[in-house]
C-alpha cells in the first residue's frame, strides 16, 4: 500500500514539475517575442528617421547584438515593403556598419525550409554583392518552392533589369501567390508595368504575370490582347485567367470566341464562372449570352439571395 | 500652440509605428488604438483632429464607423490607408465619408504632404 502511495506521489510531483517547466518556457518565449517586437519598432522609427533626415551628416543606427541586427534587418524589410520611392542609398551606411549582408548570408546558409525562405525574403531589401547574387541564383532553382520563389524575388529586387529574362527561364510554373508577390514589386516601382510584351510572349509565367498586371492595375485598353489570348491560347489556366480578368474589368463577354471557349468547358467550370460573373455584377441578360437557361436561373437565384443583398447594402 | 491629436487605428502595431514615424511627432500627439471601439472612445475623449485607419475591414463590416467617429459637432478628418486596391471598394469608402484613401505601399513624402495640408487647413479655419 505504501509503495502505491509513493508511486502516486512521485507521479504527481513529476506532473507538477512538467507544468511549471512548460509555463516557464512559455513565459520566456513571450518575453523574447516582446523584446523582439520592441526592438523592431525601435528600428522602424530609426530607419524612417534616417530616410527623412535631410542633414548632410548621417545619423548612425547601431545594432550590436545578433537580436538587434536581426530586428534591424526586419525593420528595413518592413519599411521597404510598405513604402515606395525611398532613396535606399541612405541606408547603405547602416547596412555596411552593421554587417547585415553577412548576417543574412550566414542565416541563409545554416537554415532550411521556411526559415531559409524568410531570410531570403529579408536579404532582398538590402543592396547585394556579387557573392550574394550568386548564392541567390543557385537557390532560385531549389526544390523547395518557398525557397526558390523567395530567392527569385530577392534577385529581381536586386537586379530589376534582369527580371523578365529570369522569369522566362524558370523551369516551374508560378502559383497565384507567387504572382501576387511579383505584383507587389511592381507596386513599389521596382519593375516597369510593361504588360504588352508579357501578354504576347508564349511563356506561361510571363503571360500570367501580364494578365495579373492588367487585372491589378485595371488596364481596360488591354481588352484586345486578352481576347487574342482567349481565342488562340491552348493553355486552359491562362484562358481562364484571361476571362476572369476581362470580367473583373467589367468588359463585355458576349463575343463568339469567348462563347466558343465557354462551351468547351465542363459543367463545374461553367458553374464557377457563372457564380463569379454574377458576383461581379453582370446582368442576367449578359449572362444569357454565355450560359444555358438552367445556369442563368442559378445566377439569378444568387443575385436575388439575401447574401447579395447584404453585400450591396454594406457598400451603400 | 495647439498640438494636433492624431489617432492611428491598426491591429498591427508595426504598421501603426511606421505611419506614426512617417508623420513625425514633434508637434503632434499620436495615439495608437488597437480596436475600433477604442478608436471611437479615444476620438470622443480626446477631440482628435485626425483619425488614420489602417484597415478597410471595420468600415466594410456593416457598422457606420464614420458616423460614430464624427458624433455631435466634432468632425475629425478620416484617412484610410490599406492594401486594398479594388476601385469599387475605394469608391465605396469615399462615398461612406472618408476624406482620403491611400494604398500601401505608400510614398512617405505624399503622406507627409497630405498631413501638412490638413494641418494648414485646420489652422486657417
Amino acid at each position: 500500500m505504501l509503495i502505491i502511495y509513493t508511486y502516486i506521489f512521485i507521479i504527481l510531483i513529476a506532473i507538477l514539475a512538467t507544468v511549471i517547466m512548460t509555463q516557464r518556457v512559455i513565459n520566456s518565449r513571450d518575453t523574447a517575442i516582446d523584446k523582439a517586437s520592441r526592438l523592431k519598432k525601435f528600428y522602424i522609427r530609426q530607419v524612417i528617421n534616417r530616410l527623412q533626415d535631410e542633414s548632410r551628416i548621417p545619423t548612425h543606427i547601431i545594432a550590436k547584438s545578433r537580436a538587434e541586427r536581426i530586428a534591424l534587418c526586419e525593420a528595413i524589410y518592413f519599411v521597404r515593403s510598405h513604402t515606395y520611392g525611398i532613396d535606399s542609398s541612405l541606408l547603405e551606411l547602416t547596412i555596411d556598419e552593421n554587417r547585415l549582408e553577412n548576417l543574412l548570408l550566414c542565416r541563409i546558409r545554416y537554415s532550411t525550409g521556411y526559415q531559409r525562405a524568410h531570410w531570403l525574403t529579408l536579404i532582398g531589401s538590402i543592396p547585394l554583392s556579387s557573392k550574394s547574387l550568386q548564392q541567390l541564383e543557385q537557390l532560385s532553382y531549389s526544390r523547395n518552392h518557398a525557397i526558390r520563389i523567395s530567392a527569385l524575388i530577392s534577385l529581381i529586387t536586386a537586379t530589376p533589369h534582369t527580371a523578365i529574362r529570369r522569369i522566362a527561364a524558370l523551369p516551374y510554373r508560378f502559383s497565384p501567390l507567387d504572382i501576387s508577390r511579383i505584383i507587389s514589386l511592381l507596386r513599389r516601382g521596382i519593375i516597369p508595368i510593361a504588360y504588352e510584351p508579357l501578354l504576347q510572349s508564349g511563356n506561361f509565367n510571363l503571360q500570367m504575370l501580364g494578365i495579373a498586371i492588367v487585372r491589378n492595375f485595371g488596364i481596360d485598353i488591354a481588352d484586345k490582347q486578352l481576347h487574342d489570348i482567349i481565342s488562340s491560347c491552348s493553355d486552359k489556366t491562362i484562358v481562364h485567367e484571361a476571362i476572369l480578368t476581362l470580367s473583373s474589368l467589367g468588359r463585355p463577354l458576349g463575343r463568339t470566341k469567348i462563347r466558343q471557349r465557354m462551351n468547351r468547358m465542363n459543367s463545374d467550370e461553367r458553374k464557377s464562372f457563372c457564380r463569379y460573373l454574377a458576383a461581379e455584377g453582370y446582368s442576367v441578360q449578359a449572362l444569357r449570352t454565355l450560359f444555358s437557361e438552367k445556369e442563368v436561373n442559378y445566377a439569378e437565384t444568387l443575385i436575388k439571395s439575401y447574401k447579395r443583398d447584404l453585400v450591396c447594402r454594406q457598400y451603400t | 500652440m495647439h498640438r494636433r491629436k492624431i489617432i492611428i487605428y491598426s491591429q498591427d502595431s508595426f504598421t501603426a509605428e511606421l505611419v506614426a514615424a512617417i508623420i513625425g511627432c514633434t508637434d503632434k500627439d499620436i495615439i495608437h488604438s488597437h480596436s475600433i471601439e477604442q478608436t471611437e472612445e479615444l476620438c470622443r475623449e480626446r477631440d482628435a483632429d485626425l483619425v488614420i485607419i489602417l484597415s478597410t475591414a471595420p468600415l466594410l463590416g456593416g457598422r457606420n464607423i464614420i458616423k460614430q467617429l464624427r458624433r455631435e459637432r466634432h468632425r475629425p478628418e478620416i484617412y484610410v490607408i490599406s492594401w486594398r486596391h479594388a476601385e469599387q471598394a475605394i469608391l465605396s469608402l469615399l462615398e461612406c465619408g472618408i476624406d482620403q484613401y491611400m494604398t500601401f505601399p505608400i510614398c512617405m513624402e505624399r503622406l507627409k504632404a497630405k498631413i501638412a495640408t490638413n494641418d494648414r487647413k485646420e489652422r486657417e479655419s
